[in-house]
């Protein structure tokens, strides 16, 4: 069968079993006690409080809204995919209306010069720092690089 | 937050804390070593971040890792067979269908989604970054 034929099957019903041991994994101790203490009530608060104290929530926001404005701004499919991960991140469904109010603000943020640039990153970084859900989406897979 | 202003982190022991301080540690170096590399963003997203969002292999990773983030089974072992269904499935349904060139695009990934490229391209990546451990087979 070839891979674009229709009907093809899903690349999860194509292996074949060769035999042999059968590996498994778990998530890894330090990721199990990080998701474990992540469910505590004023974790997230506590972290949150951590970064926000030493004024680097602040900076670290900032830097990455502005590579986010810049990645949307090279091109369509950066901007499409670094929109679509986000909302991957966040677990972020659109209504049928934001989808089709999209386009403008991506048209928005191509047209945008490198003032305006720093100035919305800025305000995003702002607004960010006030979002303690949206920071509890992004923390547990940040926070397991390097741990 | 709890309401004891004296202690608003009464939940957390300090073995807790430590582990939350390692992890806004992460953040700092991580956030570090970007920005002494790259202090624009703009030349970041020249230089790495445009690619890795146009990498297949770095997209399947990103996709791999919230899908184990959103394990409700921590404790249960991960078959590479259930995680690639999983993954294969978060590839040709997504939460929001935004445009045709990404449904193209993440419809590719999943045609080359083999158990060999789940290994090599995220199992073996993500051991080696300490987030999942291998416990038996080859």
């Amino acid at each position: 069968m070839f891979p674009s034929s229709p009907g093809r099957k899903p690349s999860y019903e194509l292996d074949e079993d060769h035999g042999g041991k059968r590996s498994i994994y778990f998530i890894s101790d330090e990721i199990h006690q990080l998701k474990q203490i992540l469910k505590k009530p004023t974790a997230i608060d506590y972290l949150h409080t951590k970064l926000l104290k030493n004024g680097y929530l602040q900076k670290i926001l900032k830097y990455v809204m502005k590579a986010f404005l810049y990645l949307v701004k090279s091109s369509d499919l950066n901007s499409w995919q670094a929109f679509n991960m986000s909302f991957e991140i966040m677990d972020y469904k659109l209504t049928p209306k934001d989808k089709n109010y999209l386009p403008l603000p991506i048209n928005a943020i191509k047209k945008s010069d490198d003032e305006q640039i720093e100035r919305m990153s800025e305000d995003a970084a702002e607004g960010m720092m006030k979002e303690k859900e949206m920071f509890s989406k992004i923390v547990p897979l940040f926070g397991y690089v390097h741990l | 937050m709890a309401e004891n202003s004296k202690n608003p982190f009464i939940d957390l022991a300090q073995e807790d804390k430590d582990v939350l301080d390692k992890c806004a540690l992460n953040y700092l170096m991580s956030y570090y070593g970007i920005t002494v590399k790259y202090p624009n963003p703009k030349k970041y997203v020249k230089e790495e971040a445009s690619k890795l969002l146009s990498s297949d292999k770095e997209i399947l990773k990103m996709i791999s890792l919230l899908s184990i983030q959103n394990n409700r089974a921590p404790d249960k072992p991960i078959k590479p067979e259930d995680l690639k269904k999983t993954i294969s499935d978060k590839l040709t349904t997504p939460l929001n269908e935004i445009s045709e060139q990404i449904t193209t695009q993440m419809s590719n990934i999943e045609k080359a989604l083999s158990s060999r490229a789940l290994n090599e391209k995220v199992l073996e990546k993500l051991e080696e970054e300490g987030i999942l451990k291998h416990l038996q087979g080859n």
